[in-house]
Parts: structure tokens; sequence; C-alpha cells
């Protein structure tokens, strides 16, 4: 694989390492994510796959730091411009969550306030953070300005913009604040560019409407934009098409993509649906039973699977282009999570285990450049 | 018997009997329509109407798996209802092996009950939590008499529950200490406990996963090989509807719009929706992107304001003023393969990953 070199040399957004947690139940202790290691750099749709309880939801949770009381992260470092986040302190991580990361879950209306307008919720993150967003919001201005300027051939307005121009320019330059009739006013701006860059259907208008008033894949445009116009390293997206019909989860899709090019974000796109992994993202990594047992270049997962459950989940999907006359399942059911197998957690599911499997957990190895595996199948 | 005289699929003509033809189809549905009404003003006059079923004739020959698919709204799931008698059609008539059971109740309607049952989407609800699974088989059996004794329903119930993949040990068990999987086939148990002949299986994979899915559709084709079932499939899967079915009747907005052979569905699609559709599937082959090709726009309409003329023509690329102005044609393009569009686009030039 000759893509290795370049990805390298690519920045790096977010990387994970040996990270465990655990939930406390009453039922026990529900050792949920069991050392993920994981790298993502800008500008890369990296998707996260498998099925439910893998802990591939857990893994987003935990690099916002949004998890649930109960749990507890045992170990690992979650590293984001050079700084750990599971050691920072609440008011750091806050910040973090403002400026550096940001989530789209699948289901919009549990995120989205029922009482505010879409636009009061986007711009409500620069007005409420006025003094760190200022400098920002003043220079978005100012690019909208200099493309408009472009555009402009009316000679009023373009003494009109130039006018703003320069206004902003004296406030940039001027150490003291903005007042909160501006920031509203350049915020507003702001949200509007972004609406249009989700590409909604009359973005002032969406403005000022209510969730309720939009649809299902309007509302998940509306997260989107909502989430992006902080400008975040790494874009954590959560099943985000899994409520949507095929039509307009193919639109979602295609946007995500495009997205990928506009924006400097990492996307981690998690999702159960490989057709979606295949169609969409650059990376995979494919996890099981709170491990990562595969992960690499798309087109060389989906062409050469290694590891046995990624093997098993390919043969149990239907497929929409050809006919298969029977699948092939995966047998047995995902193992309870309290007393996990022991060595590798898919031993006792795995058709080729052999007798080291139950002994220790398999190690993910470079197998090939670019193509990692934790199977003993394979070395490690 | 009377003798009638029709076309075989070969195109040759040959005798049967009516009672023969009748016997073709098990279940059918001749243009139905189920209205919800929306009750509103002063009075609580009707003031408006759901249209989730506007006008569908469907029929399912005996044995085989008719894939009913459509995005979320199509009323699948309404017509589904409508055809168990679980629901009453506003109009329209329901025919079960050849008997028109629309205006049956009672006693009448329960024998026919027992000929067509139902599997759910999630058998997490459709399971009683406090039920055992002995119970959850027995029941059924009992209120059909079915089995003329406790011991030979308990015999019927170990023998059902290992035809579905579980044994004897769980029958003493409660749903909630079962995976999702093991649930629904439970549900399916309780649905062949009284030998019916034609079962309803309503997104029954939707809430499973990949690999435990790919078991239950394996199951349900074996159930039906040996027990010579007759399934109606819903789901808005387009791959699972692929695997399952033998034909295949898309919906859209309250109508079927396109209804043929699976492989003629799959292969060259009519109707710009179920094209739209087709190529709307997330295909797992990355090298099969789809980079550069358009999607269909926007979202369904409201049943409640349905377009005029073609609904789909809000949402289609080829759409005209003739579509806005008249209702489409039910055309039969080839045999068995009847689409309603007024025209006939060729996609084969469009890209597609298909």
């Amino acid at each position: 694989m000759n893509s290795t070199p370049q990805l390298t040399k690519k920045n790096v957004a977010l990387e994970v390492r040996n990270l465990r947690v655990v939930f406390h139940t009453y039922a026990g202790v529900v050792k949920a994510i069991d050392g993920v290691n994981l790298t993502v750099h800008s500008k890369e749709l990296l998707g996260l796959v498998g099925e439910s309880g893998s802990g591939k939801s857990v893994t987003a949770l935990a690099i916002a730091g949004l998890l649930p009381e109960n749990a507890e992260v045992l170990e690992g470092e979650v590293l984001l411009r050079g700084k750990d986040l599971l050691k920072q302190s609440k008011k750091e991580l806050r910040m973090a969550r403002l400026t550096d990361i940001a989530l789209v879950f699948q289901d919009p209306m549990t995120y989205l306030n029922p009482v505010m307008t879409i636009g009061t919720q986007i711009t409500e993150i620069f007005t409420g953070n006025l003094k760190i967003y200022k400098d920002e919001l003043i220079q978005s201005r100012l690019d909208q300005i200099e493309n408009e300027l472009r555009q402009e051939t009316d000679p009023k307005k373009i003494s009109k913009l130039n006018e703003e121009k320069t206004k902003l320019e004296i406030k940039k330059q001027n150490s003291s604040g903005i007042s909160k009739k501006e920031g509203k006013r350049l915020a507003k701006l702001l949200a509007i560019e972004y609406l249009k860059l989700v590409k909604l259907p009359e973005p002032e208008r969406v403005f000022k409407m209510y969730p309720f008033e939009l649809s299902g894949g309007m509302r998940q445009r509306a997260m989107i934009a909502m989430a992006l116009v902080r400008r975040p390293a790494v874009l954590l997206a959560d099943e985000i098409t899994t409520a949507l019909d095929v039509t307009v989860q193919a639109q979602i899709l295609k946007l995500i993509k495009e997205l990928r090019d506009k924006v400097d974000a990492a996307i981690i796109l998690i999702t159960h649906d490989l057709g979606i992994v295949a169609e969409t993202c650059d990376r995979v990594a494919v996890m099981y039973a709170g491990n990562i047992v595969e992960e690499g270049d798309v087109i060389e997962i989906f062409k050469n699977p290694l590891h046995p459950y990624t093997v098993g989940l390919f043969g149990a999907v239907p497929r929409p282009d050809i006919e298969k006359e029977n699948l092939e399942p995966v047998p047995g059911s995902v193992p309870d999570l309290i007393n996990p197998p022991s060595g590798c957690r898919f031993h006792p599911r795995c058709p080729k285990a052999f007798e080291r499997c139950p002994k220790s957990k398999p190690p993910l190895i470079e197998y090939e450049p670019g193509h990692k595996v934790a199977c003993f199948l394979y070395g490690g | 018997m009377l003798s009638v005289r029709r076309l075989n699929f070969l195109g040759t003509i040959t005798d049967s009997t009516l009672g023969e033809l009748e016997s073709i189809n098990l279940v059918e549905a001749r243009n139905v329509f189920k209205w919800f009404p929306i009750k509103g003003g002063l009075f609580g006059r009707t003031i408006a109407n759901v249209r989730a079923v506007d006008g569908v004739s469907i029929s399912i020959r005996k044995g085989e798996t008719m894939g009913l698919v459509g995005e979320s709204g199509s009323g699948k799931t309404t017509l589904g209802r409508t055809i168990m008698r679980l629901i009453d059609p506003t109009k329209g008539e329901i025919f079960f092996d050849g008997v028109n059971i629309t205006r049956l109740s009672g006693r009448s309607l329960k024998r026919y009950r027992r000929r067509m049952q139902m599997v759910f989407q999630d058998p997490y609800a459709s399971l009683d939590p406090r039920q055992t699974v002995r119970s959850a088989l027995t029941e059924p059996m009992k209120i059909h008499h079915i089995a003329s004794s406790k011991k030979e329903a308990d015999e019927a119930a170990a023998k059902l529950i290992e035809t579905v993949g579980l044994n004897q040990d769980h029958l003493e068990r409660f749903p909630h200490e079962f995976s999702g999987g093991q649930r629904q086939r439970i549900a399916i148990a309780r649905a062949l406990a009284v030998n019916p002949e034609f079962v309803l299986l309503d997104e029954p994979t939707s809430s499973l996963d990949v690999s435990v899915q790919a078991q239950i559709l394996n199951l349900l084709k074996q159930l039906q090989r040996r027990f010579n079932l007759t399934y109606l499939f819903i789901s808005h899967n387009l791959s699972v509807i692929r695997h399952m079915c033998d034909r295949v009747a898309v919906m859209y907005l309250g109508r079927i719009v396109e209804i043929g052979n699976m492989k003629a569905i799959y292969e060259s699609p009519k109707h710009p929706y179920t094209f739209a559709l087709l190529s709307a599937v997330p295909n797992p082959d990355p090298t099969k992107r789809k980079e550069h090709e358009p999607v269909l726009e926007g979202e369904v309409p409201s049943p409640i304001d349905i377009p005029s003329g073609c609904r789909f023509r809000t949402r289609c690329p080829y759409n005209t003023e003739k579509c806005a102005r008249e209702f489409p044609p039910l055309v039969e393009i080839e045999p068995g393969h009847w689409v309603e569009c007024h025209y006939d686009i060729d996609f084969s030039s469009a890209r597609r990953s298909f």
C-alpha cells in the first residue's frame, strides 16, 4: 500500500491510546472498552463500525468527555492538540468541547432544544462566549465581506461593505471586546453561512424556525451546521443516518463527503452499516466487544478482510447488487461484557479459534503496511 | 366446475378450472383504501384525512415471498395490518384463499385469524414480559383449539422451540432473559404455533444486528420451505428484500408504484422512484462508490396533502406538466411487471452501481 507515507504526512487530529472504560452497574462491572488505540487525521473520514455493544459509541463519548456518571476510565489517553483530554479539568474539557470536538447524534430531535429557534441555538455558542469567539467572529465576517466584494458590482453596496470592513478591522485591533449586539449580528451571519454550507434551502428562514418545523433530514443538516460552525478539529458523527430514510440518508452521506473537502475537521463516522463505510470512508476500524479488531484503508479491508469477525460480518450482510443463495451468519451472539470471554473476546464465536485464543489477548499489529489486525492467525 | 382459459407463463393457453385459479392467490387486496380522519374544529368534524393507503391492489401467491418496500410513511405497515384485518379498510376488499374476509367478524373471522399470523419488528415490545415462553407458545394453541390437552400443547411447544433453533430449557424462561435475536426466534415460534399458511413479517430484522439478522433470515427461509408458508415481507432495507423475496412491490405515499419479479425490479426498474431508491442504497463495495451520482432531492410529502396527479412528481427528476395534471396509468410493461408512470424511462444510460 503506497498510501501509508501520505497518511503519516497528514496532521494527526486526534489520538486515542490504550483506552479502557468500564461501567459500574447493579448487575456488575461492564468492561465496555478494553484497550482501544485510534488515530485520525485532519480531513480524513474514519469509519468506526461494529454491532451494538461493540463500544463504538462509548469510544465517542469518552473522546468527548461525555461518559455518564457510572462510567470509569481505567487508563488511556485521548490526545488532542498535544493535550490529554482525560486529564483535564471540567472547565478545560468544556472549552475543548466548545472549540475542538463536535458531536452529531442519531436522533436530532433529542439533542435540539424544542423551544429555541435553530438560529438561536447556533448563535448561542458564540454570543454566550463572546470573549473567546471575538476574533473568530470578526475574521469570518471579514472573509465573508471579501467574498461578497468579489461578486458585487453595485458601487453603493461595495462602498457599504468597505465601510463595514474598516470598522471591523479597527475592532479587531482593539483589545476590548465587541458589544453584545454586534456579536449577535456577526454570529447570525456566520450561522446562515453554515446553514447554506449544509445545503438547507432558504437558510434565512430556517434560522428563524423551530426544530419541530423541520423534517428529519433538515434537522440532521441543522445539527451538522451547528457542529461545524465552531470549526472543530474532530467531528464525531454517531449513527447520524440511522433514523433517516434511504433517499434522505443518501443526501446526508453526499453532504458529509462534500464537507470533508471543505472543512479541516477529522470526521469519525460511527455506524453499523458496512455499506455506509464503503460508500463514504477513507479508513475503517472494525470494533468487536470493546476492541478494535481490524483497521486500515477501506478498499483494502473490503477487498482483503483478515480478522475472522470482519470476514464473518461481510458474509452475513445481504447485498443490494449480488444475489446470495445463503447468508453465512456469525454463529452465536455478542458476549456479555460483565463476564467477557478470556483472551480474544471473539474466540467463542470464531470458526478458526485455536488453543492460544482463550489464553491471551491478541495485540493490534500491522500485518501489512496500513492494515492492522488483532488476531493470532496473523502473528502477534 | 367452470372451465376458463388463461395464459400461462409461456404464453400458451391452458385450460384450468376456476378452483385452480383461486388457489393461485392465497391473499389478495383489491383496491384497498385506509384513510385516518383528522378531527378538528368546534364540532369535531373530519377536517382532513391521512391517506395512508390510497387504492392498493396486491395479490400474494401460495408459497411465495412478496416483498413490500418503501420509506417511512409510505403506508406499508398500514397495508399489512389492513390485510391482516387488524384494522378495517376504509374502502376495498380483502380475500383470503378466495374468500372475501373484509366483512367477517367474530367467530367466522377467528377461523381466518388462525391461518394468518404476524411477526413484528420489535421483539422487546411484542412479547409479554410476564409470560414465560411456554405460555406464549401454548396460549395461541388453546385459543384456536389446536391442542386437545395440556400435554399435547406442551409437546408441540417443545417441538416448536427446537424448530426455531432454541432448546427446551428456554421454555420456562421469561423474555428478559433473551437477546434480541433469541426473542425474535420466540416471536416466530409463536406465530407458527397455530400452523398458519400466511405470515406477515413486518420489518422482522430491523432491530437486530447484522450477524444475527443473517441467522433470522436464514431461519425464515428454512421454515418457509419446511412448512410451505406464504410470506408478506415488509422492509425498508432493499438488500434484505432482495435476499428474501420472489416478487417485490414498491410503495410510495400510499400507493404501489411498481410491482414485479424481484429480478425485474432490481435489474431493470421502470419507475423513477424505484430507480432512485435502489441507487440510494449504500453498496458494501468501496470500488463501486457512487461519487458524483445525483441523489433524490427532498423528502416524502405529507400523506394529508398529497400532490395532484402523480404523487411522486414533486421529487421526480423527469416530471412534466402532464404529471401534475393526470393520474398516471398502471401499465404492464412485461408480463407481471406493473408500473404506475406516464413515461417509459430508460435508466440503463444512467450511471448506477447495480
